[in-house]
């Protein structure tokens, strides 16, 4: 039971900068997913968490008590490794003993602590192996239950699924997210899958750079980014990304006028990016009140939909739609944007 | 071993279809392994013939003129021998416990820090072997006998211990590279300093590599010869005492030393083995 503050952490190492003035509340048993790419910061900023790691600025208050000094062991906190990080010399039960051993725990509470975890992670007839001997997902759960066995105050997980084949990862997604709601624990979940990130978290940090640009709820960040960034990293497809030319309440893109609603604080003529998720433009074979024309170019039936890719004027997006939709490439289509659902993103010259 | 023997018995059953490649493996195996051998072998028969089969000509190649114990018997009684047989194993032993206790700690700073001079330091830690003992035996001489350590083991263990220690410490560097950093975080989440995790996790899984230094440091130490006659006098190592002794001794009481002074050094390798492999996991332990 923990909230963790992050306040104004920077990090860098040898001219490289790892992260930026970050800042992060992540309340108390709430599931916290830093997402980014591959070298955004997410894993420095979970290792500073950890201790692994000093800040060079900035500090890291656990429930309120300042930890930066704090060695790992010492912050109340258990770690799940990408790589699992089981020890190879000691069986599955010494493995998952090891942390409330360290913590001079009484041999028969270590004993019913173990069974306990292993029973809640089913590798109870595994304890007697060595992780040598066990599967991939087996040494996941392994790794899951000496975190959990340890009742810590937070769970730091750095991106455990990801050596998991799809179908093993997506059956261990939905067990985690089950165990960590049960267990009640404050959880930092750094993955760059943002599927992982949508499904599992109740807030996402999407980080780029070494810096978080946006802190919301998954459907927050995924209905409204506030980065052309986070729009084009999260969705499959990503969002559609596109410029035009702002007019009242109403953005002007490639000679058509789509109504927005908002104004956003952009002034009329001025240069805007907009984004629109490929679900919610409805397609037709004809032309209607506020339809903008378009030319298909690759059709590509995806099972549950049809996804388009079609020209604008000059400008590409993708298109969802239904498989019975019967087109080929450059047939001429028609679009309609659902109402409110055009999200101002930025000035093109902000995109970087 | 069962799978071993089960490949085996299949090749033997296939033999025309081994690729060309793995015989030529194997026959460079059998010949380096016989190239080895070929001595050691001549010298136990030599060792453990009658004396005067030793002259015989053309010489036999197996044990025809019978065995005999009385080479191996009367070198080990001969004065000296098993006191310096002793003292050459207590030396050894000396430099592998002080090589990995000081080796360890430099070679894991080596491998998990960085720090300024790190690459000048791991270059200098090889040139000081290049530097020729015969140059500081002297002052070393004068500096042992003013701190009452001259013609002891001790003296010997140290100056071995200086001999093997760069190489200690390079070895142990490289095995506690292929340790993975996590292995210690996930031991110092859980609840260990970074000396218990050292100790509970880093070393118990580098005990192959840790093996193959000591091997190392105890081989280096028992063939030494020039370091163990210049500062012991009463009490040699083995290979000091051959020296005084040889020169002016029979062929017979030669070749029994040859043996004596490649048994223990066998025997220490055949104990060493097991760890030089991956202990756990693989090999069925």
């Amino acid at each position: 039971m923990a909230e963790i503050r992050i306040e104004q952490i920077s990090k860098r190492y040898t001219g490289v900068v790892a992260l930026d003035d970050v800042s992060l509340m992540v309340h108390d048993q709430e599931f916290m997913v830093l997402l980014g790419p591959s070298g955004c910061g997410k894993t420095t900023l979970l290792r500073l968490i950890a201790g692994f790691e000093q800040p060079d600025a900035g500090a890291i208050l656990i429930d309120g008590r300042d930890v930066t000094d704090v060695p790992p062991g010492r912050r109340g906190l258990a770690m799940v490794f990408q790589s699992y990080a089981l020890f190879p010399h000691l069986k599955v039960f010494d493995n998952i003993a090891f942390g409330l051993r360290m913590h001079h725990v009484g041999r028969d509470d270590v004993r019913r602590r173990v069974d306990g975890a292993a029973e809640l992670m089913q590798i109870t007839r595994l304890l007697d192996r060595f992780p040598m001997q066990l599967s991939g997902g087996q040494r996941q759960r392994v790794a899951v239950a000496r975190a959990l066995v340890m009742e810590p105050a937070v769970i730091l997980m750095d991106e455990p699924l990801s050596n998991l084949d799809a179908l093993l990862r997506l059956q261990m997604r939905a067990e985690l997210k089950r165990l960590l709601q049960e267990a009640r624990t404050t959880t930092v979940y750094v993955t760059h899958d943002q599927v992982e990130a949508l499904s599992m978290g109740d807030r996402t940090a999407v980080m780029r750079d070494g810096r978080i640009l946006q802190v919301d709820t998954p459907m927050m960040v995924y209905d409204h980014p506030g980065h052309v960034f986070v729009a084009q990293f999260i969705g499959t497809p990503p969002m559609n990304v596109l410029r035009g030319r702002m007019g009242d309440r109403a953005v002007e893109v490639e000679g058509h006028v789509l109504p927005v609603g908002i104004q956003d604080g952009f002034q009329p003529g001025e240069e805007v990016t907009f984004g629109v998720r490929a679900e919610n433009i409805a397609v037709s074979h004809e032309d209607g009140e506020g339809a903008l024309p378009a030319e298909v170019g690759v059709v590509e039936p995806l099972g549950s939909h049809l996804l388009l890719t079609l020209a604008l004027g000059g400008q590409w997006l993708k298109v969802a739609t239904r498989t019975d939709f019967a087109v080929k490439p450059h047939d001429q289509v028609w679009l309609r944007p659902e109402q409110g659902s055009i999200r101002l993103l930025g000035r093109p010259e902000e995109d970087g | 071993m069962s799978t071993a023997v089960a490949t085996h018995g299949a090749a033997a059953v296939r033999v025309r279809r081994v690729a060309p490649g793995r015989l030529l493996l194997y026959g460079c195996a059998v010949l380096i392994t016989l190239f080895m051998l070929t001595p050691v072998y001549l010298i136990a028969l030599a060792a453990f013939s009658p004396a005067q089969a030793i002259f015989d000509y053309p010489r036999a190649l197996l044990p025809t003129s019978g065995l005999s114990l009385d080479n191996v018997r009367f070198f080990l009684t001969f004065g000296g021998i098993l006191p310096a047989l002793r003292n050459s194993l207590v030396v050894g032993l000396l430099t592998v416990v002080f090589s990995l206790l000081l080796g360890c700690p430099a070679g894991y700073s080596l491998a998990r820090y960085w720090f300024r001079g790190k690459n000048v330091a791991q270059l200098l830690l090889v040139n000081v072997r290049a530097i020729p003992i015969v140059i500081i035996s002297i002052p070393l001489l004068v500096t042992f006998i003013e701190w009452g350590l001259y013609d002891t083991v001790l003296s010997v263990a140290l100056v071995h211990t200086a001999i093997t220690l760069p190489l200690t410490i390079l070895i142990t560097a490289s095995v506690f590279l292929r340790v993975p950093a996590e292995w210690e975080e996930a031991a110092m989440s859980l609840g260990t300093s970074r000396f218990g995790a050292v100790t509970r996790v880093v070393l118990p899984n580098s005990v192959p590599g840790l093996a193959a230094a000591a091997l190392f440091a105890f081989v280096t130490s028992w063939n030494e010869v020039f370091v163990a006659v210049i500062l012991t006098l009463r009490s040699p190592t083995l290979p000091a005492a051959m020296v005084q002794q040889l020169s002016d001794s029979p062929l017979t009481f030669r070749f029994a030393a040859g043996l004596c002074l490649t048994v223990p050094a066998f025997v220490f390798i055949f104990f060493m083995r097991p760890y030089l492999f991956n202990a756990f996991g693989v090999g069925g332990k």
